[in-house]
């Protein structure tokens, strides 16, 4: 048993870059409050081209018009699909609450592949 | 008071108490907990002398100093400290409403600091004296200033917005005035020593004052615009309300926070089961045969050859008359007797001649007789066996002859030439 190629890993990245492109952000309850595409200007790739790590992030502010405050968010996952499917990836985190404009979450969600 | 000093665990400075106990401690680390609330408080200057000054660090964390009041016409180089020495950083902090008001060389925030660093900083209130007032600092050397604003009505002579005079190498980097006297009333312009500016700017709606290289003039719309303020950093240090003058984050309680999140896939491991599933065709052939034959050749030669019995004969019949002793001669040539066998085998061949026997007889008269011998046929008895092959039948051939000989031998009359006399 072997373990596969260096280009078969960024066979892999560069599949999950141009498939698993959409992160949505949930509630301390677990329910969805978003799901963005690098489509939307809030969420991006961030990693260097043949990075291992992959780095999609998201940046959304008090201020944005899909946002209702009071807001907390408590967890990110990882789709391939706009709506519906199964999350690839779910992470969560301390809760943030957007209770004003001008305040901001950015959250990096990294994937690493291999296992760094 | 909370804390013991160090930059890992500085003192917390909760309340107006803790606030002036910094005066025990010149070179120590604080953080404010809270917005203090300075009403009625009267305030003692720390470090007022020069000889022990303050070098510490204070970290306002955001939270502001409010209604900070000195209000003693009769003393000068009054504010919140006097004295500061290399290493005093203040950061995070702002006054507001914050009234100072002495006889002369008075400010808020420093005096007269030396070799101090302020950032993220912010004065607003009034400073009245008679002459070098102004909102952070009366005079200052080697003091640095970024991201610090002043919002400050200064009155008396030669008063100053940040600073009424800059003994030497005092630097400005993103910093605003919005005051009604000049961002510096004095500022250095001696070589070497002189006064810098970086991205910085003053309300000239409020006072119009001379622009300098990095000191820039906006009017109060342009104070209120974004764009009016090239070089700053809006998304992390300023934030610019509607309407208003550009304002630092740190105090607006903005909250921003960036969330690393990592997933990861295990190294993935190949693993193959090989299934051989090949069909060869076989071809299958025969070297030549090759057969060996053993010959096994009996034979069996008898050879004989004889030659019968030649006689001679010869007779002599006689009547005595007289007694005489003949000699009668009688004689054979040589009989022969020849084999001849053609064969690469030497096989013992007998040849041979049987004994030749004469017998002399007189016949009388006996004269020019014939005698006659013969041979008789030699007989050839060999045999010659014929053996198979199977492998390859030849034909072997018995090239074996047989001769006839002839018997060559002669006989020849005997003549008998004996007379017989009668005696």
């Amino acid at each position: 048993m072997a373990e596969i190629t260096a280009s078969a890993y960024q066979a892999l990245r560069n599949y999950i870059q141009n498939n698993w492109k959409y992160i949505e952000l949930r509630d301390d309850a677990n329910n969805p409050i978003l799901r963005l595409s690098p489509a939307d200007s809030r969420v991006s790739w961030v990693h260097n081209a043949g990075d291992q790590v992959l780095k999609l992030q998201i940046v959304v502010k008090g201020s944005d018009a899909d946002i209702t405050k009071p807001q907390t968010f408590a967890s990110s996952a990882i789709y391939d699909v706009a709506t519906g499917g199964n999350a690839y990836s779910i992470e969560s985190f301390t809760p943030f609450t957007i209770e004003s404009d001008m305040d901001e979450l950015t959250v990096i969600h990294e994937i690493q592949v291999p296992k760094v | 008071m909370r804390g013991a000093g160090t930059q890992e665990n500085p003192y917390i400075i909760e309340t107006p108490a803790d606030l002036q106990a910094i005066q025990n401690n010149l070179s120590a680390y604080y953080e404010l907990a809270n917005d203090i609330d300075m009403t009625g408080v009267t305030w003692t200057p720390i470090a007022p002398d020069s000889t022990n000054r303050f070098t510490g660090t204070i970290d306002g964390k955001g939270h502001k100093i409010l209604n900070f009041t000195i209000n003693d016409t009769t003393k000068d180089q009054q504010a919140f400290i006097v004295w500061t020495n290399a290493g005093a950083t203040f950061k995070n902090i702002g006054f507001e409403n914050a009234y100072v008001k002495t006889r002369s060389y008075s400010s808020i925030f420093v005096a007269r600091p030396y070799a101090a660093v302020f950032e993220n900083c912010y004065v607003q209130g009034r400073v009245e004296g008679t002459s070098y007032n102004a909102g952070f600092s009366y005079t200052s050397s080697n003091a640095t200033y970024r991201n610090c604003f002043v919002d400050v009505t200064v009155n008396g002579s030669y008063a100053g917005a940040f600073v009424s005079v800059d003994n030497q190498k005092t630097v400005f980097e993103q910093c605003y005035s919005n005051a009604n006297v000049p961002f510096i009333q004095k500022p250095n312009t001696n070589s070497g020593y002189q006064t810098t500016y970086s991205y910085c700017y003053f309300n000239k709606t409020k006072y119009n004052g001379t622009n300098k290289n990095g000191l820039n003039g906006l009017t109060d719309t342009q104070m209120k615009q974004q764009s009016s303020f090239a070089g700053w950093d809006f998304e992390n240090v300023w934030y610019m309300p509607e309407n208003d003058y550009p304002k630092l984050r740190v105090f607006l309680g903005i909250k921003q926070q960036t969330i690393n999140l990592q997933s990861y896939i295990n190294p993935i491991q190949s693993n193959i089961t090989k299934t051989n599933k090949s069909t060869k065709q076989i071809q299958s052939f025969t070297d030549n045969l090759q057969s060996l034959t053993s010959s096994k050749r009996i034979k069996k030669y008898l050879l004989s050859t004889y030659t019968l019995p030649i006689e001679t004969s010869v007779q002599k019949s006689n009547r005595t008359v007289r007694s005489i002793t003949q000699h009668v001669t009688s004689y054979i040539n040589p009989i022969g007797s020849i084999v001849e066998r053609k064969t690469k085998t030497i096989n013992r061949l007998l040849s041979y001649v049987d004994s030749i026997q004469s017998n002399v007889n007189v016949i009388t008269p006996i004269r020019n007789k014939s005698v006659n011998a013969y041979v008789s046929v030699i007989e050839n008895p060999s045999i010659v066996l014929y053996l198979d092959n199977n492998s390859d039948l030849n034909i072997i051939e018995n090239h074996s002859t047989i001769q006839f000989e002839d018997n060559l031998s002669d006989t020849y009359a005997i003549e008998n030439p004996s007379t017989v006399e009668v005696i």
